[in-house]
């Protein structure tokens, strides 16, 4: 009997410990707990109080490599041609960031042929009163194709007209270029003046010295729709040339843009761009007066593939010599960040040039394959429009 | 006589015209959801733009320039954040010469600065798809990280315009009232439901609100369009884990999706992630169509 009354108070002093043990337990994990809720109330707080926590990169410029892979296959008459076949043809390294909150900075560097250089590389200062000045390096806003960098258009050549106007490469000038944006009714307007250097030296000084122009622009985007856009917009442009002391070169342009994309992954868009230049050669001389332009048709379906054509007219008038071409193509766009292009065009009474740079004689009539493959790593691409 | 009667015609005129005591504040939210929060917070004393389309893909709104003219007067751009707008965005704040509104500026209010984000990922590259190593941004469909979101916007309302300070709070507060009503009313209801295949990971916030198992997706990576054999796998998938609804957005309701519901069997069900009503009837209404369809019904 001693002995079960003793082992009752041991197994009850056993249990109550275990109790006490357990509701210090409890007690101690609430604590922790209230603790834990405490916390996180004051970092909701901080949350809910702070300001934006999201943001690009300011100080770290946020950085992108674009590869574009272009071959090309160009026949004309007499076997002449030039092909390539998947050349790395161009690779671009973009930064860009906020320097502070009055200034932006952004540079395109390009590594072809084994060489390296800045394409673009411009700082952007906002203004008052909606006025944004760049001052640098940029690809001159004429036309519409010219501002725009190659790997982002959806063919894979550079138009005829284009190459005729200012040679293979992109029409780049450094100097300061002012805009500012005007929005009236379902309407934006912008007007743009610059003052430039240009080397450019089929357009401008033929021996590549830097010459000084000046440009105003103007552009109206209109909604023509819930799901479509107009553009239309012209450019004037006027520099010396370098050909004599007093002779200029004047630029021309206008250019036109519906675009329509729709909730079902189908779009239309139609672009065309006329661009003349008028190449002063002196008091004694008559002007060189040439004409690019292009007519453009990109229909999209399926979400991720494209089907383009395209018609390009140049006109030398001194000679009145017509060259003509027409491309089509196809691209898809594996994801957001690569794409394939399929290019044919065939160009009719090639100027000098287009001929030039195909590698066919003058006048001659080319046909040219290209397959282009455009690769870009790095933040989210920014969707062009 | 007559130049008095005139006078006083015009006189009439202005005096039946509303009187605007205030001017109102401007907000230009992303996405129609987040419209229908803000307006949710600010009632009447806002007035709320909107810059994606219901049923238009919030990942791919085409940036036309004309887009900016909303966002060249907005006193507050609300966006989603977690780079779901940074492919059309930015060009968009640029082009509206808006300095209010850049990132970081106090007219840019991102929700989810606000939100417990799901889905981040420290280690990441383009092979895993278009990720957002930030973290997965469809916060806007699980009422409860819009609660947090809706909190905090009355506050920055309030910075922005103080006067209607008590009006953001009191409606912010009755709006997160609500959406906690949703949740206790429909957690239990889901709780046991089967899992689900999805198109793309936009549904991870509502899933893991309402404990419904996701099985797999339609893309094998964000962003990646499906083999032929990743199909084939999803389909066999679907049928040994008694997969009954795939969920796709408008936007994703296409040829593939049709095809694997045929295939498989199961119920392929449009969930909408925008709807065109307002205000928080509107949000509220969207959500509770989300949960009527989870349930195997709909309104």
């Amino acid at each position: 009997m001693k002995y079960a009354l003793i082992c009752a108070v041991v197994t009850a002093v056993f249990f109550s410990c275990n109790a006490f043990a357990a509701d210090s337990e409890t007690e101690s994990l609430q604590q922790q707990l209230n603790s834990l809720q405490e916390q996180l109330k004051t970092i909701k707080g901080v949350k809910d109080t702070s300001k934006n926590i999201s943001g690009e990169n300011t100080g770290n410029p946020a950085i992108s490599v674009i590869g574009s892979f272009t071959g090309h296959r160009s026949r004309g008459g007499n076997n002449l041609g030039s092909s390539s076949f998947l050349p790395l043809s161009e690779t671009e390294i973009v930064f860009g960031a906020n320097i502070d909150p009055h200034a932006r900075l952004d540079i395109t560097a390009t590594a072809a042929d084994g060489g390296m250089a800045v394409e673009e590389g411009f700082i952007t200062a906002y203004l008052p009163k909606q006025f944004n000045l760049k001052a640098g390096r940029k690809f001159l806003p004429i036309g519409r194709a010219n501002e725009v960098h190659p790997h982002a258009l959806i063919y894979a050549d550079r138009p005829n007209g284009l190459v005729n106007l200012f040679g293979p490469e992109i029409f780049i000038g450094s100097g300061l270029l002012l805009d500012r944006p005007f929005f009236t009714g379902n309407s934006i307007q912008s007007l743009t003046i610059g003052l430039f250097s240009t080397s450019n030296d089929i357009a401008f000084d033929p021996t590549g010295i830097n010459q000084y122009a000046g440009l105003i622009r103007g552009t109206s985007v209109w909604d023509t729709s819930d799901w479509s856009t107009l553009e239309l917009g012209a450019t004037y442009l006027q520099g010396k040339n370098g050909i004599t002391s007093d002779s200029a070169t004047k630029l021309s342009s206008a250019h036109l843009s519906w675009k329509s994309q729709s909730l079902d992954d189908t779009g239309l868009s139609i672009e065309a761009e006329w661009i003349r230049r008028t190449q002063e050669q002196g008091a004694n001389a008559p002007s060189m007066v040439m004409d690019g332009s292009y007519l453009l048709a990109d229909v999209g379906f399926n979400k991720n593939m494209h089907v383009f054509a395209r018609a390009d007219y140049s006109k030398e008038h001194a000679t009145t010599a017509i060259e003509k071409a027409i491309s089509a193509g196809i691209v898809w766009k594996v994801s957001e960040f690569q794409n394939l292009t399929l290019q044919y065009k065939q160009t009719r009474n090639a100027l000098a040039e287009v001929a030039k740079n195909i590698g066919v004689a003058t006048g001659d009539k080319a046909n040219t394959w290209f397959f282009r493959w455009v690769v870009a790593i790095g933040p989210h691409a920014t969707h062009a429009y | 006589m007559r130049t008095i009667l005139n006078l006083s015609f015009i006189m009439l005129l202005f005096a039946a015209l509303p009187a605007h005591t205030y001017a109102q504040v401007e907000i230009v939210a992303t996405t129609p959801a987040l419209a229908q929060i803000a307006k949710a917070v600010c009632g009447e004393t806002c007035n709320v733009t909107t810059l994606a389309k219901v049923g238009q893909d919030p990942h791919f709104v085409a940036p036309k320039p004309t887009l900016a003219r909303h966002l060249a007067k907005a006193d507050l751009l609300f966006s989603v954040g977690l780079a779901l707008e940074s492919g059309w965005l930015p060009p968009l704040i640029s082009l509206s010469r808006n300095s209010q509104i850049r990132i970081g500026g106090t007219g840019y209010f991102a929700g989810s600065d606000y939100v417990d984000v799901l889905g981040k990922n420290i280690e990441v590259n383009r092979s895993m798809g278009d990720v957002h190593p930030e973290g997965n941004p469809h916060w806007w469909i699980d009422p409860a990280q819009t609660a947090l979101v809706s909190t905090a916007l009355a506050k920055r309302l309030a910075k922005l315009d103080p006067t209607h300070a008590d009006i953001y709070a009191n409606q912010a507060k009755k709006f997160v009232s609500q959406l906690n009503a949703l949740i206790t009313k429909w957690k239990p209801v889901l709780k046991q439901s089967k899992p689900i295949v999805t198109y793309h990971d936009s549904y991870r916030y509502f899933v893991e609100r309402f404990d419904i198992k996701v099985a797999g997706f339609i893309e094998p990576k964000p962003g990646v369009e499906p083999s032929t054999r990743h199909l084939d796998d999803l389909i066999s998938m679907i049928e040994s884990n008694g997969v009954q609804q795939i969920w796709v957005e408008p936007y994703h309701h296409g040829r593939i999706s049709k095809r694997i519901a045929a295939l498989s069997g199961a119920k392929l069900l449009i969930m909408t992630d925008a709807t065109a009503e307002e205000g928080a009837a509107g949000y509220l209404h969207m959500i509770e169509q989300l949960l009527h369809a989870a349930k195997g019904k709909t309104e």
